[in-house]
């Protein structure tokens, strides 16, 4: 099929409105471009404001948290419930001679050899 | 007509042209460098990096130094116009008096503190009164602002207080670890710059506005060391010593494990802490060490052979006289073994070995433990005490080095010297810092021992082990040191101080000590416990080997040591 001389015509009319729109659009589509990375900056930096102050809430609440849970801390707890109870508790930890020991019977065991005999403390 | 007019136009449009261009010229090319100077001044601000020093954590992570971020409250003092009134609510807020306050306000300085790491309710309570930084809101009183300043936290107070040391207002570093290694918990800071816009908003860069030092990881426990320092407050209050001091430490490592002095102080409140205060006495005081030294004299003299642990001695005068100076026993004897020499702490045994050990040999171990040199602990105002050469020894000396009279030690050397005899006879080197790793937490540095040094044989070191042991029997100076379950292994103190009024050994002042290991066949720890001048009783089996027994006991159990005798009675250890 032959392409008529209307059709070119056609085509040239269509061809500069379409490319001054395409310049429209890009060039717009830059600004909106731009203008959102700028938006998101400063939605970064509102973020980071708030992360600062988490952060600042989180580094104050964990000094607090080794503030609590230093035995010292406990042992005075224990103490001071205690002494309101009417008694006097303080940490202890466990008597070694009061720890029940479990008496092993495990049964026959395997011949054991070695080359070495001496036994180093 | 039409012409002429196209030519006026044409030549308006041409000069036009041509200013515009000049114009442009001017500023992109003649004033380019001043104008974008301001161009950058006005879009880009610069904040500086908040720098923080590193933390400081226990063997098992637990925090003993941390940072917290608190604000200061700063005025242009020409700014400011406050009220009497506000002068009277935030001077009471702030614990000040108004006058103090009313003064920063009359100055000519644009930049002054009102107070500085405020706590958080404080700082919120302010910025409510003065409507500081409330959006929407202009500020009520103006010429004040808030600074973020990074304060540094110890929450455990007190405890390890002499280890930890502490920092000034500034962050400076004043003592202790804070002193030792400042060149790795600071960092440099410097600044970033944003973009911001006409309303002053500022643009995210994506860049760390915080710096932080490395991380300090101490071979100190938290639980050994609040087991030590409440020990030793008991300890203070029965005995109402001068001072007191208690180094815990893995005598096969080097690795202390507690450290502790009394009088102490809270690090959170360490702007009016007093010089004795702050003193590190378990390395920078040096005391005579009396009988504890007895392991120099004793070991040398096994190791040269000059005496066996069965080789006897007359002690049965009770006394004897070197270079016309009188040494006594503190209890009658007959006829003693070395080994009972030791176990009983008899003065006058102990020199009749010392003479036939000679000056040179006695001197020549006493170098060998460390003695009169410094430990090289990883600690600021290590001593290195002394120990005269032999050729300076007097007539009296032979008398009195080998009972640990004319010597000076710091407590950390003679926990050092047990040390040796618990681990086979290696000397060890003690150190606080196991490691320092980056926030990152990748190691910049790390403890390594340097090459073990022998300084007697694993032979003599069994035998005076099983001597030591002795100490804490029926029989030796230091029954109330024993542990129930394991056994203690150990050697008791009692040294006169010199009175300074007459220059001559005190009958009131003494300083009393234990020093061992346990269980002395496999030690776990070695302990030193010294007590200056108690009250009420004055020996060290007395003073301190009760202090250690207590320590000992909770320590063995909060590190599931197992009994010594849990394998002959067929036990399976439920805790080990």
């Amino acid at each position: 099929m032959m392409r008529t001389k209307t059709d070119s015509n056609m085509l040239s009319l269509l061809y500069k409105p379409l490319c001054m729109a395409f310049l429209l659009f890009g060039l717009f589509g830059l600004i909106w471009l731009r203008s959102s990375v700028t938006t998101v900056a400063y939605d970064l930096r509102n973020l980071e404001d708030k992360k600062g102050e988490a952060l600042k809430n989180e580094k104050i609440l964990l000094a607090e948290r080794a503030r609590l849970m230093s035995l010292e801390k406990i042992d005075v707890s224990l103490q001071t419930n205690s002494q309101d109870e009417g008694g006097y508790t303080e940490y202890v930890f466990p008597d070694r001679t009061k720890v029940v020991h479990i008496a092993g019977s495990r049964g026959p065991q395997p011949y054991q050899a070695s080359y070495t005999t001496a036994r180093r403390n | 007509m039409n012409r002429k007019r196209a030519i006026i136009l044409n030549t308006a449009v041409i000069f036009g042209f041509f200013a515009i261009f000049l114009r442009l010229t001017d500023l992109m090319i003649l004033n380019h460098r001043v104008l974008a100077e301001k161009a950058k001044s006005q879009q880009i601000t610069a904040e500086n990096i908040e720098v923080r020093r590193g933390n400081i954590y226990d063997r098992k992570g637990r925090p003993f130094a941390v940072n917290v971020d608190l604000e200061s409250l700063y005025c242009d003092a020409k700014e400011v116009v406050i009220g009497k009134a506000d002068v009277q609510k935030l001077s009471a807020i702030l614990g000040m008096q108004p006058a103090a306050m009313q003064a920063k306000f009359r100055t000519d300085k644009r930049f002054e503190w009102v107070d500085r790491k405020l706590s958080p309710e404080k700082a919120e309570k302010i910025r409510e009164m003065l409507n500081i930084g409330q959006k929407g809101k202009d500020a009520a009183v103006k010429g004040f602002g808030f600074v973020r300043e990074a304060r540094r936290l110890y929450p455990q107070g007190t405890l390890a207080s002499h280890i930890i040391g502490f920092v000034g207002l500034d962050n400076q570093p004043l003592e202790g670890i804070e002193l030792k290694f400042n060149n790795y918990l600071k960092t440099a800071g410097g600044k970033v710059y944003f973009e911001r816009d006409a309303a002053g908003n500022i643009l995210s860069s994506g860049e760390n506005t915080e710096a932080r030092g490395d991380n300090i990881i101490l071979t100190i426990d938290e639980g050994l060391q609040y087991i030590v320092e409440k020990e030793l407050d008991k300890a203070m209050a029965k005995w109402t010593p001068a001072s007191a001091s208690i180094i815990m430490m893995n005598p096969f490592t080097g690795e202390i494990l507690a450290l502790a002095n009394r009088p102490a102080y809270d690090l959170n409140n360490s702007g009016r802490v007093s010089e004795n205060e702050k003193r590190d006495r378990a390395i920078t005081d040096i005391y005579e060490p009396g009988s504890t030294f007895k392991v120099v004299t004793g070991t040398a003299a096994l190791e040269e052979r000059v005496v066996t642990p069965d080789s006897t001695f007359d002690v049965s005068r009770g006394s004897i006289e070197v270079g016309g100076k009188v040494i006594h026993d503190a209890h009658r004897h007959g006829v003693l073994t070395f080994r009972e020499v030791i176990q009983k702490s008899s003065n006058v045994g102990t020199i009749m070995v010392g003479m036939r050990l000679g000056k040179e040999k006695i001197y020549e171990y006493a170098k060998r433990y460390g003695f009169g040199e410094r430990t090289g602990v990883d600690l600021p105002g290590e001593v290195s005490g002394w120990i005269k050469k032999p050729e300076r020894w007097s007539a009296t000396s032979i008398g009195a080095i080998p009972i640990g009279q004319e010597v000076a030690v710091t407590p950390l050397q003679v926990l050092r010297a047990y040390s040796a005899i618990a681990n086979g006879g290696y000397l060890v080197q003690p150190h606080v810092v196991s490691e320092i790793v980056t926030p990152e937490g990748n190691p910049v540095y790390t403890f390594r021992q340097d090459k073990e040094k022998r300084v007697i044989s694993e032979k003599t070191a069994a035998v005076f082990r099983d001597i030591l042991k002795t100490v804490v029997e029926d029989g030796g100076t230091a029954t109330e040191a024993a542990v129930d379950g394991n056994q203690v292994a150990g050697k008791t103190g009692t040294a006169q101080l010199v009175d300074p009024a007459t220059k001559r050994y005190s009958h009131q002042k003494f300083v009393a000590s234990f020093v061992g290991f346990v269980p002395a066949d496999r030690p776990k720890l070695a302990m030193i416990v010294i007590v200056y001048e108690p009250k009420g009783a004055i020996y060290g089996g007395v003073v301190a080997g009760p202090v250690f027994k207590n320590i000992a006991d909770q320590a063995l159990s909060y590190l599931n040591v197992p009994r010594d005798d849990s394998q002959e009675r067929n036990l399976l250890l439920v805790s080990k």
